[in-house]
Protein backbone atom coordinates (compact mmCIF):
# COMPACT_ATOMS: atom_id res chain seq x y z
CA UNK A 1 0.00 0.00 0.00
CA UNK A 2 2.53 2.45 1.07
CA UNK A 3 4.58 1.50 -2.27
CA UNK A 4 1.31 1.99 -3.80
CA UNK A 5 0.78 5.60 -2.36
CA UNK A 6 4.55 6.31 -2.79
CA UNK A 7 4.22 6.18 -6.18
CA UNK A 8 1.01 8.32 -6.61
CA UNK A 9 2.95 10.95 -5.25
CA UNK A 10 4.76 11.43 -7.97
CA UNK A 11 3.18 14.04 -10.42
CA UNK A 12 3.96 12.14 -13.71
CA UNK A 13 2.08 9.00 -12.02
CA UNK A 14 -1.15 11.14 -10.60
CA UNK A 15 -1.58 12.88 -13.82
CA UNK A 16 -1.54 9.41 -15.69
CA UNK A 17 -3.91 8.07 -13.16
CA UNK A 18 -6.23 10.55 -12.19
CA UNK A 19 -6.33 10.98 -15.92
CA UNK A 20 -8.21 8.01 -16.39
CA UNK A 21 -10.30 8.50 -13.14
CA UNK A 22 -12.00 11.92 -14.33
CA UNK A 23 -15.07 11.03 -16.51
CA UNK A 24 -16.03 8.31 -14.06
CA UNK A 25 -15.99 10.75 -11.24
CA UNK A 26 -17.63 13.45 -13.68
CA UNK A 27 -19.91 10.98 -14.63
CA UNK A 28 -20.66 9.68 -10.19
CA UNK A 29 -21.16 13.56 -9.66
CA UNK A 30 -23.81 14.07 -11.94
CA UNK A 31 -25.76 10.68 -11.85
CA UNK A 32 -25.27 11.14 -7.81
CA UNK A 33 -26.49 14.89 -7.93
CA UNK A 34 -29.31 14.54 -10.13
CA UNK A 35 -30.83 12.00 -7.65
CA UNK A 36 -29.83 13.80 -4.51
CA UNK A 37 -31.33 16.93 -5.54
CA UNK A 38 -34.66 15.51 -7.33
CA UNK A 39 -35.20 13.25 -4.48
CA UNK A 40 -34.60 16.37 -2.37
CA UNK A 41 -37.08 18.94 -4.15
CA UNK A 42 -40.16 16.12 -4.74
CA UNK A 43 -39.38 12.95 -3.20
CA UNK A 44 -38.98 13.83 0.22
CA UNK A 45 -41.76 15.01 2.72
CA UNK A 46 -42.28 18.42 4.10
CA UNK A 47 -41.00 19.16 7.68
CA UNK A 48 -43.66 19.62 9.75
CA UNK A 49 -42.41 22.85 11.22
CA UNK A 50 -39.90 24.39 8.48
CA UNK A 51 -42.35 23.10 5.71
CA UNK A 52 -41.03 23.11 2.02
CA UNK A 53 -38.60 25.75 3.33
CA UNK A 54 -36.21 22.90 4.55
CA UNK A 55 -35.24 21.62 1.02
CA UNK A 56 -32.67 24.25 1.03
CA UNK A 57 -30.93 22.30 3.59
CA UNK A 58 -30.34 19.61 0.42
CA UNK A 59 -27.75 21.97 -0.58
CA UNK A 60 -26.75 24.05 2.68
CA UNK A 61 -25.88 20.88 4.45
CA UNK A 62 -23.23 19.13 1.77
CA UNK A 63 -21.84 22.22 0.69
CA UNK A 64 -20.98 23.03 4.56
CA UNK A 65 -19.61 19.89 5.53
CA UNK A 66 -17.20 20.10 2.55
CA UNK A 67 -16.30 23.39 3.04
CA UNK A 68 -15.18 22.14 6.42
CA UNK A 69 -13.69 19.07 5.11
CA UNK A 70 -11.67 20.39 2.08
CA UNK A 71 -9.58 22.57 4.82
CA UNK A 72 -9.15 19.26 6.64
CA UNK A 73 -7.75 17.97 3.26
CA UNK A 74 -5.66 21.08 2.59
CA UNK A 75 -3.90 21.31 6.38
CA UNK A 76 -3.24 16.95 5.52
CA UNK A 77 -1.63 18.29 2.22
CA UNK A 78 0.09 21.27 3.69
CA UNK A 79 1.29 18.75 6.50
CA UNK A 80 2.70 16.48 3.48
CA UNK A 81 4.28 19.04 2.04
CA UNK A 82 6.10 20.74 4.69
CA UNK A 83 7.47 17.47 5.86
CA UNK A 84 8.18 15.17 3.56
CA UNK A 85 8.52 17.60 0.55
CA UNK A 86 5.73 16.01 -1.43
CA UNK A 87 5.68 18.27 -4.46
CA UNK A 88 2.36 17.28 -5.40
CA UNK A 89 0.79 18.24 -1.83
CA UNK A 90 2.25 21.64 -2.88
CA UNK A 91 0.30 21.33 -6.32
CA UNK A 92 -2.84 20.16 -4.94
CA UNK A 93 -3.56 22.80 -2.13
CA UNK A 94 -4.60 25.72 -4.49
CA UNK A 95 -7.11 23.81 -6.45
CA UNK A 96 -8.73 22.29 -3.47
CA UNK A 97 -8.83 26.06 -1.46
CA UNK A 98 -10.55 27.08 -4.78
CA UNK A 99 -13.53 24.59 -4.35
CA UNK A 100 -13.28 25.56 -0.66
CA UNK A 101 -14.15 29.13 -0.93
CA UNK A 102 -16.93 28.34 -4.02
CA UNK A 103 -18.15 25.49 -1.19
CA UNK A 104 -17.69 27.90 2.04
CA UNK A 105 -19.61 30.84 -0.25
CA UNK A 106 -22.17 28.35 -1.21
CA UNK A 107 -23.03 27.53 2.41
CA UNK A 108 -23.57 30.96 3.85
CA UNK A 109 -25.65 32.22 1.00
CA UNK A 110 -27.53 28.91 1.18
CA UNK A 111 -27.73 29.51 4.88
CA UNK A 112 -28.66 32.82 4.20
CA UNK A 113 -31.70 32.30 1.51
CA UNK A 114 -33.22 29.63 4.45
CA UNK A 115 -32.54 31.81 7.71
CA UNK A 116 -34.84 33.95 6.04
CA UNK A 117 -37.66 33.06 6.26
CA UNK A 118 -36.98 30.86 9.27
CA UNK A 119 -35.06 33.32 11.43
CA UNK A 120 -36.53 36.23 9.93
CA UNK A 121 -33.34 37.71 9.13
CA UNK A 122 -30.69 36.82 6.19
CA UNK A 123 -27.78 36.82 9.02
CA UNK A 124 -26.64 37.24 12.55
CA UNK A 125 -23.31 37.26 14.20
CA UNK A 126 -23.99 34.16 15.48
CA UNK A 127 -20.86 31.96 16.16
CA UNK A 128 -21.38 29.18 13.51
CA UNK A 129 -22.19 31.78 11.14
CA UNK A 130 -19.02 34.02 11.95
CA UNK A 131 -16.77 31.45 12.05
CA UNK A 132 -17.73 29.88 8.83
CA UNK A 133 -17.29 33.58 7.44
CA UNK A 134 -14.25 33.37 8.65
CA UNK A 135 -13.41 30.32 7.15
CA UNK A 136 -14.13 31.80 3.92
CA UNK A 137 -11.61 34.86 4.64
CA UNK A 138 -8.95 32.15 4.99
CA UNK A 139 -9.54 30.38 1.69
CA UNK A 140 -9.18 33.80 0.07
CA UNK A 141 -6.75 34.79 2.38
CA UNK A 142 -4.64 31.77 1.15
CA UNK A 143 -5.70 32.18 -2.36
CA UNK A 144 -4.77 35.87 -2.72
CA UNK A 145 -1.72 34.85 -0.95
CA UNK A 146 -0.63 32.12 -3.72
CA UNK A 147 -1.38 34.99 -6.34
CA UNK A 148 1.22 37.02 -5.10
CA UNK A 149 4.26 34.86 -5.68
CA UNK A 150 5.50 34.94 -9.10
CA UNK A 151 8.22 32.10 -7.23
CA UNK A 152 5.78 29.28 -7.07
CA UNK A 153 7.35 26.89 -5.19
CA UNK A 154 8.57 29.51 -2.55
CA UNK A 155 4.58 30.70 -2.16
CA UNK A 156 3.52 27.06 -1.87
CA UNK A 157 5.65 26.95 1.50
CA UNK A 158 3.95 30.00 2.69
CA UNK A 159 0.57 28.94 1.44
CA UNK A 160 0.85 25.93 3.36
CA UNK A 161 1.80 27.58 6.52
CA UNK A 162 -1.52 29.99 6.67
CA UNK A 163 -2.95 26.59 5.79
CA UNK A 164 -2.01 25.09 9.21
CA UNK A 165 -2.10 27.99 11.05
CA UNK A 166 -6.34 28.04 9.86
CA UNK A 167 -6.81 24.95 10.94
CA UNK A 168 -7.66 26.49 14.43
CA UNK A 169 -10.91 27.83 12.85
CA UNK A 170 -12.36 24.05 12.33
CA UNK A 171 -12.83 22.83 15.44
CA UNK A 172 -14.32 26.59 16.89
CA UNK A 173 -16.85 26.21 13.65
CA UNK A 174 -17.99 22.62 14.03
CA UNK A 175 -18.24 23.14 18.14
CA UNK A 176 -19.79 26.22 17.90
CA UNK A 177 -22.75 24.90 18.32
CA UNK A 178 -22.23 23.59 21.61
CA UNK A 179 -19.65 26.02 22.93
CA UNK A 180 -22.21 28.95 22.99
CA UNK A 181 -25.79 29.37 22.93
CA UNK A 182 -26.29 30.20 19.02
CA UNK A 183 -29.43 30.70 16.81
CA UNK A 184 -28.28 28.38 14.73
CA UNK A 185 -29.27 24.28 15.37
CA UNK A 186 -26.73 21.29 16.86
CA UNK A 187 -25.41 18.42 14.28
CA UNK A 188 -28.63 16.98 12.75
CA UNK A 189 -26.01 13.85 11.25
CA UNK A 190 -23.40 12.01 13.62
CA UNK A 191 -20.76 9.69 13.28
CA UNK A 192 -21.75 7.99 16.82
CA UNK A 193 -25.25 8.37 17.18
CA UNK A 194 -28.31 7.79 15.31
CA UNK A 195 -29.54 10.71 12.96
CA UNK A 196 -32.42 12.90 14.15
CA UNK A 197 -33.82 12.77 10.60
CA UNK A 198 -36.54 11.20 9.68
CA UNK A 199 -34.95 8.48 7.02
CA UNK A 200 -36.85 9.56 4.36
CA UNK A 201 -35.33 12.71 4.32
CA UNK A 202 -31.93 11.46 5.04
CA UNK A 203 -31.43 9.42 2.40
CA UNK A 204 -32.04 12.05 -0.52
CA UNK A 205 -29.31 14.30 1.67
CA UNK A 206 -26.71 11.41 1.86
CA UNK A 207 -27.04 10.68 -2.16
CA UNK A 208 -26.72 14.47 -2.34
CA UNK A 209 -23.82 14.64 -0.11
CA UNK A 210 -21.97 11.64 -2.03
CA UNK A 211 -22.90 13.67 -5.62
CA UNK A 212 -21.38 17.52 -4.05
CA UNK A 213 -18.51 14.67 -2.98
CA UNK A 214 -17.60 13.17 -6.53
CA UNK A 215 -18.26 16.82 -8.21
CA UNK A 216 -15.16 18.29 -5.64
CA UNK A 217 -13.23 15.32 -6.36
CA UNK A 218 -13.44 15.73 -9.75
CA UNK A 219 -12.71 19.66 -9.88
CA UNK A 220 -9.75 19.39 -7.77
CA UNK A 221 -8.75 17.05 -10.25
CA UNK A 222 -9.49 18.82 -13.83
CA UNK A 223 -7.85 21.96 -12.22
CA UNK A 224 -4.36 20.25 -11.05
CA UNK A 225 -4.03 18.67 -14.01
CA UNK A 226 -2.79 21.76 -16.21
CA UNK A 227 -0.90 23.00 -12.99
CA UNK A 228 0.94 19.65 -12.92
CA UNK A 229 1.72 20.16 -16.89
CA UNK A 230 3.11 23.87 -16.10
CA UNK A 231 5.26 22.81 -13.29
CA UNK A 232 6.29 19.50 -14.84
CA UNK A 233 7.07 21.28 -18.43
CA UNK A 234 11.01 20.63 -18.05
CA UNK A 235 9.99 17.22 -17.81
CA UNK A 236 10.82 14.57 -21.21
CA UNK A 237 7.20 12.97 -20.04
CA UNK A 238 5.15 15.97 -20.51
CA UNK A 239 6.55 17.02 -23.96
CA UNK A 240 5.93 13.36 -24.93
CA UNK A 241 2.28 13.58 -23.77
CA UNK A 242 1.47 17.15 -25.37
CA UNK A 243 2.72 15.72 -28.43
CA UNK A 244 1.02 12.41 -28.35
CA UNK A 245 -1.96 14.34 -28.07
CA UNK A 246 -1.67 16.56 -30.82
CA UNK A 247 -1.69 19.58 -29.31
CA UNK A 248 1.52 21.01 -30.56
CA UNK A 249 1.46 22.29 -34.17
CA UNK B 1 -47.36 20.42 -10.87
CA UNK B 2 -47.79 24.49 -9.46
CA UNK B 3 -48.68 22.97 -6.43
CA UNK B 4 -45.21 21.25 -6.06
CA UNK B 5 -43.24 23.78 -7.58
CA UNK B 6 -45.32 26.52 -5.34
CA UNK B 7 -43.35 24.91 -1.99
CA UNK B 8 -45.75 25.71 0.20
CA UNK B 9 -45.18 29.80 -0.15
CA UNK B 10 -41.33 28.74 -0.06
CA UNK B 11 -40.80 28.78 -3.37
CA UNK B 12 -38.80 32.01 -4.20
CA UNK B 13 -36.24 31.01 -1.28
CA UNK B 14 -36.11 27.24 -2.06
CA UNK B 15 -35.76 28.28 -5.85
CA UNK B 16 -33.13 30.76 -5.35
CA UNK B 17 -30.83 28.87 -3.17
CA UNK B 18 -31.27 25.84 -5.80
CA UNK B 19 -30.68 28.15 -8.70
CA UNK B 20 -27.94 29.93 -7.36
CA UNK B 21 -26.26 25.96 -6.37
CA UNK B 22 -26.53 24.95 -10.20
CA UNK B 23 -24.89 28.40 -11.53
CA UNK B 24 -22.25 28.23 -9.58
CA UNK B 25 -21.34 24.68 -9.68
CA UNK B 26 -22.27 24.68 -13.36
CA UNK B 27 -20.88 28.27 -14.04
CA UNK B 28 -17.64 26.70 -12.24
CA UNK B 29 -16.96 23.80 -14.95
CA UNK B 30 -16.94 26.14 -17.49
CA UNK B 31 -14.34 28.85 -15.50
CA UNK B 32 -12.12 25.23 -15.54
CA UNK B 33 -12.95 23.72 -19.39
CA UNK B 34 -11.64 27.84 -20.05
CA UNK B 35 -8.48 27.07 -18.10
CA UNK B 36 -7.13 24.35 -18.65
CA UNK B 37 -8.05 25.60 -22.80
CA UNK B 38 -5.52 28.82 -22.04
CA UNK B 39 -3.11 26.51 -19.79
CA UNK B 40 -2.18 24.47 -22.97
CA UNK B 41 -2.24 27.13 -25.54
CA UNK B 42 0.46 28.61 -23.15
CA UNK B 43 2.47 25.25 -23.01
CA UNK B 44 2.79 24.71 -26.32
CA UNK B 45 3.85 28.11 -27.47
CA UNK B 46 6.29 27.27 -24.52
CA UNK B 47 7.17 24.04 -25.98
CA UNK B 48 7.70 25.67 -29.56
CA UNK B 49 10.32 28.63 -28.03
CA UNK B 50 11.97 26.03 -25.88
CA UNK B 51 13.20 23.07 -28.48
CA UNK B 52 16.06 22.35 -27.24
CA UNK B 53 14.50 20.91 -23.64
CA UNK B 54 15.20 17.72 -22.26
Amino acid sequence: MWTFLYALASPKAFFQKSQRLLPYLRFFAVVFLLIGLFSGLFIAPADYQQGDAFRILYVHVPAAFLSLSLYGFMAFLALLFLIWRIKLAGILIVPTAKVGVLMAFLALMTGAIWGKPMWGTWWVWDARLTSEFILLLLYAAILATAAAFHNKTQGEKLVAILVLVGVVDLPIIHYSVYWWNTLHQGATLSLFEKPKIAPAMLYPLLVTLVGFAFYVLWVIIAQSLPRILVRERHQRWVRQWFEEKGQRC
Amino acid sequence: MLKVLFMGGYAPYVWSAYVLVFVVLVGYVFVIKAAGVKTKKWLAQWFDNHDECC
